[in-house]
Parts: structure tokens; sequence; C-alpha cells
């Protein structure tokens, strides 16, 4: 059990009940907004917005925010720039299908890749400059694409737990308009509630939470934990909060399951999470299957 | 880096490598876009994203098989592996939506992240082994034109001539199955093999781009120009046309700075190409675009305060008590300019075409509000405010058919010299 030896270690045991803390975090928050995503059929829109937050790192990394050893000042600096960049994208996408919603893929698709691509730029520039100033270089490109348990610290647990208490909480303040407007906008929409409004704060709380998600399981694969949970409990329940607590139970399974996975077989965590949920989706599939016969 | 470099690069003179690298990605970005306005009229812009993404474990795969077998790396078989990942990345989607309630998009993020999530894995556990040749393969993550060799260049550029000479050849057929499939397929066309073979288009382009661009921006080649192309018309050929120029220029500059600047990413300097080209578009498309509608709705609105301050201008003339005219000097001096009014001390007056244009405008106001008291029972008293928005839009047609209306009821159409109000 290389778990077990790992969380024991004197040197590292810390950090990684740290890490781990995140993780339970970001494993929470993404269980409650999953089932949201799948209802409101949000998948794509998350997918665009988490590349976007790539770009948001870019920039974070050439003002100096995003060096291997931050502290938590820094973090934080490089967490509100990251978000700004991911909302902006995220109303950047709203507004290009402002007229035609079913144009919204194409509009994901050039704030995606154009954001992606300055992303990329951005970050050879900043580890270039650092490389030539002799400063410690700014964390890899590969960290931020598919995550890592590693980098995880206290400032990310803080972060990410602050993160989870605020958007759970304003999902509980708006919940009733929020779960008409999910099930039938249009009545909610006759009923006079700010549905567009509505679905913007949602956005926007699904950009900041997949800015705390992208720390451990990286911009490509937050998608995974931003779907998969809801997916699953969706197939199980149709009763709401039987849903909501499943989506929170399959995801905090599935993040920490992945967290174990990585250590035991050296992985990365972010495949490793995505995997282990995509594990539970099927097992999921298969017990309704053999229940339905 | 010189300036006598940079201008070989541009024209081709840089060399026979370059400029194959340099004409094969330029290739491919004019199929890209050809091939992408019909993935994007057909709502396909996505299913190549989870294509491409699909497709990484099929590289990593095909370069373990490689490996194992002690054979030389061939971009031949690495395309091979992803060929077949991602179409399995696409069956599995089309599987998930069949046998489970999810919808579609919730079943190509899950077949992304996780194919994606395997293939970062794979290709951790291939650096992580001894032995050379595995190098080359983090460009199909971000793209790298600079590590193509002329070979590879030669057969990318093959691929996307082929893909190129389909696409126009059958632009007929897919126009068809794009808009009208239902139509198409009562014709006796084979609906079906022709949507296959716009997909089969979109995979190759997909594969056939992963070395250069990379598989998470190749999809960028893919909806990019075409949505570029789509601001400026409706037409699908000049769409196809616009689409083909924007992707070509980014294929080039994106190789042409790789060329120059080896360690930046091409993919990147591809996709940012054709993103400004969008971003242009979408500022100076003459009917869709940003700036095109801010001034139409200036225009609208000087149109606007016109017809009111001609309409009471006139009302003032021939003593019908009315609003006071809205003082503007720029309003007045733009209606001076075009003949309207002519300016005086104590304020403009009409001219000859002014004049008419004021009557004009006030008989359309009391013909839509006879109109509306005779034929829609609405209250004299309330008539006004409505009318005062519609006046400005009636048409000559409209206005016919008012005063034929009015007359069936037997009311006399209004003169504009009349009282009223």
């Amino acid at each position: 059990m290389r778990t077990y030896d790992y969380l024991t270690d004197p040197s590292l045991g810390v950090q990684f009940s740290l890490g781990l803390l995140a993780a339970v975090a970001i494993a929470l928050l993404c269980g409650v907004l999953s089932v949201l995503v799948v209802l409101k059929r949000l998948a794509f829109i998350g997918q665009g917005v988490s590349h976007a937050a790539f770009g948001g790192v870019g920039l974070a990394m050439v003002f100096g925010l995003a060096s291997t050893e931050a502290g938590l000042g820094q973090e934080l600096g490089m967490f509100f720039v990251v978000v700004a960049f991911c909302i902006a994208s995220a109303l950047g996408v709203a507004w290009l299908s402002r007229e035609d919603s079913s144009r919204a893929d194409t509009a994901i698709g050039v704030v995606l890749a154009g954001a992606m691509a300055i992303g990329f730029l951005l970050a050879a520039h900043a580890a270039r400059r650092a490389q030539e100033a002799g400063e410690l270089p700014p964390p890899s490109i590969e960290t931020v694409l598919f995550g890592s348990f590693l980098t995880l610290g206290g400032a990310d647990a803080l972060i990410a737990w602050a993160c989870c208490v605020l958007i759970l909480g304003v999902l509980w303040l708006v919940r009733r308009p929020m779960l008409f407007a999910s099930f039938d906008e249009e009545a909610a929409i006759s009923a006079g509630l700010p549905v567009a409004k509505l679905r913007l704060l949602l956005l926007c709380l699904l950009a900041v939470a997949i800015v705390v998600t992208m720390r451990l399981a990286g911009v490509v694969l937050a998608t995974a934990l931003l779907i998969l949970p809801g997916a699953v409990a969706l197939r199980l329940s149709l009763r709401l909060w039987a849903v909501v607590g499943l989506a929170v139970a399959v995801s905090l399974v599935g993040t920490i399951g992945g967290v174990v996975l990585a250590f035991e077989l050296d992985w990365q965590a972010g495949p490793s999470v995505a995997v282990a949920l995509l594990a539970i989706f099927l097992v999921a599939e298969g017990v309704r299957a053999i229940r339905l016969r | 880096m010189t300036t006598s470099e940079l201008v070989d690069v541009l024209l081709l003179q840089g060399g026979r490598n370059t400029t194959l690298v340099v004409m094969g990605t330029t290739l491919l970005g004019v199929a890209a876009g050809l091939v992408g306005v019909f993935a994007l009229l057909r709502r396909r812009s996505l299913m190549a994203d989870t294509l491409s993404h699909a497709a990484l474990p099929g590289i990593a795969g095909a370069f373990l098989v490689i490996s194992a077998f002690g054979m030389p790396r061939s971009l031949g078989v690495l395309l091979l592996g992803a060929t077949v990942a991602g179409v399995l990345g696409v069956l599995a989607v089309q599987g998930l939506t069949r046998y489970t309630r999810l919808r579609e998009d919730a079943a190509m993020g899950i077949v992304l992240s996780v194919f994606f999530g395997v293939g970062i894995v794979m290709l951790s556990v291939i650096q992580n082994r001894p032995g050379a040749g595995q190098a080359g393969l983090k460009s199909f993550i971000y793209g790298q034109t600079a590590a193509m060799s002329p070979t590879d260049a030669v057969s990318i550029g093959v691929v996307a001539v082929f893909c190129l000479i389909a696409t126009l050849l059958l632009q007929k057929e897919f126009v068809a199955v794009c808009f009208q499939d239902e139509h198409a397929r009562s014709l006796g066309w084979p609906v079906g093999v022709l949507d296959l073979a716009m997909m089969a288009l979109v995979v190759i382009v997909t594969v056939v781009g992963l070395q250069s661009v990379g598989v998470i921006l190749i999809v960028a080649m893919l909806i990019i120009p075409p949505a570029a192309a789509r601001l400026w018309t409706d037409r699908v050929s000049a769409m196809l046309w616009i689409s083909a120029l924007i992707g070509g220029m980014s294929g080039y500059s994106g190789a042409c700075v790789s060329a120059l600047f080896p360690r930046k990413p091409a993919g990147s300097v591809i996709v940012l190409c054709a993103g400004a080209l969008f971003l242009l578009s979408l500022l100076l498309a003459p009917r869709r675009g940003v700036l095109g509608e801010f001034l139409r709705r200036i225009a609208g609105r000087v149109r606007l305060a016109t017809d009111h301050a001609l309409e009471s201008l006139y009302e003032r003339e021939i003593g019908v008590e009315a609003s006071p005219p809205r003082r503007g000097v720029l309003l007045e001096r733009l209606m001076a300019l075009r003949g309207l009014v002519v300016l005086g001390p104590s304020g403009p007056g009409l001219t000859e075409k002014g004049r008419e244009r004021g009557a004009r405008l006030r008989r359309n106001h009391l013909l839509w509000e006879q109109y509306l008291i005779s034929h829609a029972d609405v209250a004299p008293s309330h008539v006004d405010w409505s009318v005062d928005q519609v006046e400005h839009v009636l048409s000559e047609d409209l206005v016919n058919q008012l005063e034929r209306a009015l007359a069936s009821r037997g009311v006399a159409p209004p003169t504009p010299a009349e009282g009223g109000r």
C-alpha cells in the first residue's frame, strides 16, 4: 500500500494530507454542480471555459503569479486572474451566441481554441523569460493541462474550501428558481423568473469551480469531474435530493479513489480520477442493466 | 533572424525542407477550411473536438506497438493508430447516447476526457521507458511543424489536396445533405453514404493535422475559418472560398513563424492567426459585423429623428397644434445638407422636398390612426402613442392596403393638411 506509506511519511505526509483536503472540497463542489451541468446541458460550455482557463494561467505566468514555489498571495492573485479570464470567456460565448443559442457550439469552439492558443504562447514566453532571468521556472504546461496532486498544498486547500462554501451557499440561496429553470425553462420564463441571468450566474459559478478543479485534474480533465458524477446519479435516481447526494458520493469516491490509484500506479492524478469515475459509471450501468432484466 | 531570412521563408525560398513544410501546412489549412464548412453546417464541430482528443491514446498505442516490434517510427502507423482510436471514440459517444439516457454533449465530454486521460498516462509511461524515439510524440499534443520531416510534409500535403478535391467535387451533394437531407433522400441520393463521406473527410483532416496543430487545437482549424466565413456571407459557395482562404492564411503564417522561431508552438500561432481573422470578421463583416450593426443602428436613429422633426415642422407650417419640434444643431445641419430644410435665423424652414416628406409622414400617421380606431377598436385617446412608432415603417404597399381597408368601411382617407390629434 503505497498510499498508506505516503500519507504517514513524516516529510511528505502533511502536504499530501492538505492535498487530500483540497481534493475533498473539489469533489463536493463538482458533485453538486455536475447535476446541473448534465441537466442544463452545460457540458460543452464547461469544457470551453475550462480550456479558456489555460489562457488565464498563461496570463498569470506572464505576471509572475505562477512560480513553482508561490505563497498564498501569489496563489490568490493567480486564482483571480484565471477566474476573471474564465468568466470573460463564458460571457464571450454567451454574447457570440446571443442571437441563436443553437450556434453556441461554434462560439465555444472559437473561444476555447483561441484562449488555449494564447495560453500556450504566453506560457512558452514566461518559461523562456524565467530561464533567461535565472528565476524559478513557472509550472510546466503539463501540470496545468493535466493537473497534479503533488503541487496541491495548503493554499489550494484554503481556496478550494472557500470556493466550495461560497458556491454551495449561492446555489442554496437560488435553489428554487434555479431548479424551476432547470426542469422547465419555458414555464420559468413565463412565471417571470430571470432565467437568462440565472444561467449567467450558473456559468460564473461553474467558471470558479473549474478553476479550482483544474489544480487537481487539469484543464482537459476537469470536464470528467463535472459530468460523470451527475451522469451516474441521474441514471440511478430521479428524486432531486437523492440525485444530489448520489452525485456527491460518486464524486468523493471517484476523486479519492483516483488519488489512491495515482499513488499506487504512479499515474498523474487527473487521468486517474477520470478513469476511476468512468469505472463507477460503468459499474452503475451494469447494476442497472442487471436490475432491469 | 534577419530580414532577408524572413523574406526567404515568406516567399518559400527558405530551403527545400522549410518550403515543403510551409506548403504542406498551408494546404492543410485550406482543406480544413473547406471540410470545416460542412462540419459547421452539419453541427459536427464538437464531434471533431472529441475525435481529436480521443486520438491521443491511439498515437501512444501505435508507438508502443512499433517499439515492441522494433520497427522504425513512421508517421503513417502513428496516424493509423490515431484514426482507430478517434473512430472508436466517436462510436463510444454514439453507444453512450443510444444505450444510456445521456445526452450527446455529456457523452462527448465523458469520452473526450477519459480517452485523453488514458492517452496522457500512456505517454508518461512511454517517457519513463529507456530508449530513443519518443521525443517527437509531444508534438502531437501541442503541435510543432518544426518537428516535421519533409516526407511527412509531402504526405500531409497530398492528403490535404485529396480532401480539397473531394470536397469541391462533392460540394453540391454535401450542401443538399446539410440543408435538406429528407429531400435529398427522396430524390434517391445515397444520403447515408454522403454523410459518412463528410465524416470521413473530417476524420482525415483532423488526423493529418494532429502533428502540426496538436490534438487540443486541431479542432480550431475546423471551426474558426468557417465560423469567420459565415459572418461574411449567407451563400455556401462563397463561404467555402472565404473559409479556405482564412484556413490557408492561418496555416501559412503558422508554419512560417514556426520555421523562423523553432521553439514557438506552431499550433498556437496557426490558431491565433485564425482567431485574429475571426475577430476582424466579427468587427468588419458588412451584415453581421459589430461595426456594421452599430452604423445601422445610428442610421436608424438619425432617420427616426429626421422623420419626427420633418413631421412636426410640417404640422407647424399648416397650423395644426403639435408638439414643438425637438431642436438639435447637428440634426438640423444634417437635414439642411440633404436639402430637406433651409436654415434661417428663426430656425429651420421646410424646402419643397422636406415638405413633401413631412406631408407623407403626417398622412401615414393619420391613416394608421384612423385604421386603429375604425378596425382595431382602439380608443381615440389612446391611439397617438402607438402610431408614433408605426408611422415610420409603413411601406407604400401597406399604405395602399390601409387605404383600401378604410375605403371598404366607407371612411374617407385623410389628407395631410387636415386637422386631427
